[in-house]
């Protein structure tokens, strides 16, 4: 058991070690930095409402970086990562070496889902993580006014930051596991990516589209921003619930979809 | 265990929609033997290996790796197995130490604590010490080969699978790695070891199974295949059908004519000497005899109807 | 080799699987929340009886509204802040409601990223909106340190909409039950009311009365002749017990615009019409009343979107006037270019009648 985690290791050091990835880590952290700016001009220029409330606490700029990065930038990293995933082990021809290993298929397939999932953590927590220390630097740590108008504590209101960190990651899992189906298909990382991208923007439009509103329910894009359910008080989680069973259900689906494609191809790269 | 075969298949096909790559062949590969699997490019090679590698399904037969069935008991086959695909193909951006770590990292029979060591001792035997930490996107094609080969060698292996390992190599490169497979031979590892080049198969291997348009058209001892070629008759006549009568009568029945020349292949008995006495006394005019030397070249030329790259 | 191996296409039968199972389970989850348990049949009489009965009770819950009117959705005129009573027509709308059953209660709004907050309490009324981060204030003290009352708005929820079904009930209804449901989790009995007039558009309203409580848990607005309900409202979680203290009290955070006012200004919570438009009447009798309003200018025709909206309906006219009608399967609304406008779960020639 313990050896897979080797190989867990090797993967996510892999992942670090390309520079694009970096970059994009570089990207995510840019985000936090632009929102503080903003947040700092409006403040001092007396300010208009924001989506998150009262700029009261410096938390309220990773829940903001947070908020508009999920839709878009986010899903976009995960795109790029799922591409490496399996296509990218293929065109390289570095997969039939890691299956003559030999790595067996439904190991390999877990290992890479695995080092998705904490990829989209890395993610989700180095926006986080910027948008935290620069929200606090500039704008203290004091209480948070919530969307019902009343105010939590910094201890409260960073818990909650962290709740919807770990509920844009689930969601971000769903993508993921979209992107890995794909990684499964084809050997081009870059056809992934695309793909992931168009599948997220084909939901962003399928939520503007009246005629389709009953799929509106399933739409990971839709699903994503509830996490500002957090902000109401007393919380309402359900939601939020509900974006995570959706999540879970595409997860189902497309795992088993890339299992059934990887397990059963053949290896020609 | 000591299976007495290494590899065994029996009718393993391959179709890729209507295209047949691979077309029943019967892979007998000895244990203990350096068994060249010979053809040319695009003569259904590497779909084999990758079906005895289980990254290719078959579409129809069975295979057997070291005792064990593919691809159903790959994992149980497959770790004993050390393999070269297709050439070398690694992560560009990572030095070639961190490449072989990474495939140790995936071996779930490899220990870790010991990994410096054997990537080592893996690196030392490839001659890549020195380049060990050098990016794998920059290296040459040789270093890139070696270091696959280095790959292979992390872990002791019963079977050594490389496909066109010299594929890219200069003659130095060549000769080592020559060097390096007799020396895993003599240390007991079975090596499949697939070329299109006669030159190298006939210098490495004991055992030579020969491809040809997804057939396996030829498949025995290097020394079998030697002698099967030998050496052909060549007289030249007048009177051909009267040669021919004659040899007949002295068992040569697979002699043919054509026009002046009556060709066959050469028995070691009669001799030759008896032969054209026999041929002069029963009033054949013999303008020309003569025993050729037939080399496998030709015999594969013959066997498969085209030629082997040259280099 | 054993099956999948040596036919994989058989492993797509697990994703295959899954897709099917994930697209069902939300039906066959919403069958199961909403199963019959069975309960011992009551009478109408007694359900009536129930209602009438039923104690207010302290609780914590989510009330969901659907609106199925066939209108097209209409543009939120309110700049996306719920605040603008006609997207309450259509869509789907999430109240949070908290209640001591005493003086004291909260209704919270969902609506996207928003929030709108109504807090009562014995001393206070407030009224807070997210999208703007203003508060109404109504203090319940009179000038003298006196109490005063506050007219207080109503949420439509299960109580307050069941409260007017029930008045309008004699003499015009036929009432029934039918098998019991499980509204929220809670087993719930079903009273049906059928109206008798052929003029109104309500095919019939059925109530799910709690069990234990007796409260209204759904109400479920039908159409003449449809199948599915026009209207649903109900409670889609429900705890009872009383809620923290704190959520009906409120104290404006920094930067929050507080406005004092004697009443509480109701955008996107229904109020009582007639009690803050004088410009409103009820012409007509139970099913059949229809809302008149009265605005005094006529329809703006230099606004693109208003013609725009107005466009899609047609135009029809009368002694009355002329104006434009949107006939829904539950409603009608008759908007006339002079600026008035008739409202009623009634047909249209009645809303003509209503305008003479």
């Amino acid at each position: 058991m313990w050896r897979d985690l080797g190989l867990l290791r090797s993967e996510l050091g892999l992942m670090l070690s390309r520079w694009r990835n970096r970059l994009g880590l570089g990207v995510l952290a840019l985000v936090p930095l632009m929102v503080t700016i903003g947040m700092y001009q409006s403040s001092r220029a007396g300010g208009g409402p924001d989506i998150v409330g009262g700029l009261t606490n410096g938390l309220v700029v990773p829940l903001t970086a947070l908020f508009a990065e999920a839709v878009l930038f986010l899903p976009l990293a995960v795109a790029m990562l799922s591409g490496d995933a399996i296509a990218g082990e293929a065109n390289q021809g570095t997969l039939r070496y890691l299956l003559t290993v030999p790595v067996a298929r439904t190991r390999l397939l877990v290992v890479k889902y695995l080092s998705l999932m904490i990829g989209a953590v890395m993610g989700v927590g180095i926006v986080l993580l910027v948008g935290g220390i620069l929200g606090v630097a500039v704008f203290g740590a004091g209480e948070t006014a919530t969307l019902s108008g009343s105010r939590i504590g910094f201890w409260d209101s960073l818990g909650r930051l962290l709740l919807a960190g770990a509920y844009v990651s689930v969601i971000l899992w769903a993508i993921a596991a979209i992107g890995l189906f794909f990684s499964t298909l084809v050997d081009q990382p870059v056809a992934v990516s695309i793909g992931v991208m168009v599948v997220v923007a084909l939901m962003g439009i399928a939520q503007a589209v009246p005629e389709l509103e009953w799929l509106r329910p399933w739409l990971l894009t839709t699903r994503v921003q509830s996490f500002v359910d957090l902000m109401r008080d007393p919380i309402y989680w359900t939601q939020m619930r509900n974006g995570v069973l959706v999540a879970l259900g595409w997860m189902a689906v497309f795992l088993a979809a890339a299992w059934a494609r990887f397990t059963s191809r053949d290896i020609t790269s | 265990m000591t299976d007495p075969l290494a590899v065994r298949s029996t009718g393993l096909t391959k179709r890729f929609g209507s295209r047949t790559a691979v077309d029943g062949i019967d892979l007998v590969v000895p244990a203990g033997a350096v068994y060249g699997f010979l053809g040319p490019n695009g003569s259904g090679k590497t779909t084999t290996i990758r079906m005895l590698l289980g990254l290719v399904k078959p579409t129809a037969g069975a295979a057997q790796v070291l005792g064990h069935e593919v691809p159903g008991e790959l994992q149980l086959a497959l770790p004993r197995v050390g393999a070269l695909i297709e050439g070398p193909a690694m992560h560009g951006h990572l030095s070639g130490r961190a490449n072989l770590a990474r495939l140790d990292a995936a071996d779930r029979t490899a220990d870790p604590r010991t990994r410096g060591r054997r990537m080592g001792e893996a690196l030392e035997r490839v001659g890549l010490t020195a380049a060990a930490s050098k990016k794998f996107k920059n290296y040459s094609l040789g270093m890139k080969q070696r270091l696959g080969i280095a790959a292979a060698l992390m872990q002791p292996h019963d079977l050594l699978v490389l496909d066109e390992p010299t594929n890219g190599l200069d003659p130095q490169g060549t000769r080592e790695v020559r060097h390096l497979v007799s020396s895993l031979a003599q240390d007991g590892t079975t090596v499949l070891v697939s070329s299109h080049l006669l030159s190298e198969v006939e210098q490495m291997c004991s055992h030579v199974g020969v491809m040809s348009r997804g057939r396996l058209i030829a498949q025995d001892t290097l020394s079998g295949l030697k002698q099967q070629a030998t050496a052909r008759l060549r007289v030249e006549t007048p009177d051909p059908e009267l040669a021919l009568g004659v040899l007949t009568s002295l068992g040569l029945g697979d002699a043919t004519s054509e026009g002046p020349i009556v060709t066959g292949p050469m028995p070691a008995d009669p001799a030759p000497e008896r032969l054209v006495a026999a041929l002069v006394e029963a009033g054949v005019r013999v303008r020309g005899f003569a025993v050729e030397g037939q080399g496998l070249e030709d015999l594969f030329v013959q066997l498969t109807g085209e030629g082997f790259d040259v280099a | 080799m054993n099956l999948l191996q040596r036919r994989p296409s058989l492993r797509w039968i697990a994703p295959l699987l899954t897709l099917g199972l994930v697209v069902t389970a939300p039906g066959v989850v919403q069958r199961v929340a909403s199963a019959d348990p069975g309960l011992e049949p009551r009478t109408a009489e007694q359900l009536l009886a129930d209602l009438a009965g039923a104690e207010p009770r302290a609780l914590s819950g989510t009330v969901t509204q659907t609106m199925n009117l066939g209108l097209p959705s209409l543009p939120d005129l309110g700049q996306g802040t719920g605040g603008d009573p006609l997207s309450m027509l259509t869509g789907t709308h999430t109240w949070r409601v908290w209640t001591d059953a005493k003086q004291s209660f909260r209704i919270a709004k969902v609506q996207g990223h928003q929030e709108m907050t109504l807090v009562h309490n014995p001393t206070d009324s407030w009224l807070w909106d997210s999208a703007t981060r203003e508060a109404v204030h109504v203090s319940h003290r009179g000038a003298k340190g006196s109490r005063r009352e506050v007219p207080v708005p109503e949420a439509p929820t299960p109580e307050t909409i069941a409260k007017r079904v029930l008045a309008a009930v004699e003499p015009s209804t036929v009432v029934t039950t039918e098998a019991s449901t499980t509204v929220a989790g809670r087993p719930a009995h079903q009273l049906v009311l059928s109206p008798t007039s052929a003029n109104t558009k309500i095919g019939q309203i059925k109530l799910a009365i709690d069990h234990t409580t007796k409260l209204p848990l759904r109400v479920l607005i039908t159409a003449r002749g449809a199948s599915a309900p026009a209207v649903t409202v109900g409670y889609t979680s429900l705890t009872l017990g009383t809620p923290d203290p704190k959520l009906f009290r409120f104290t404006p955070g920094k930067r929050v615009t507080v406005t004092e006012a004697d009443n509480l200004p109701m955008p996107g919570m229904p109020t009582p019409a007639q009690r803050y438009h004088k410009d409103v009447t009820i012409v007509g009798q139970d099913w059949e009343r229809v809302l008149v309003v009265t605005t005094g200018s006529p329809v703006p025709t230099d606004d693109a979107a208003v013609t725009e909206l107005l466009g899609q309906f047609p135009v029809v006219s009368g002694d009355w006037g002329r104006g434009h009608l949107v006939n829904t399967a539950l409603v009608s609304i008759l908007i006339t270019d002079d600026g008035r406008m008739a409202v009623g779960a009634v047909q249209p020639s009645l809303l003509y009648a209503a305008l003479t």
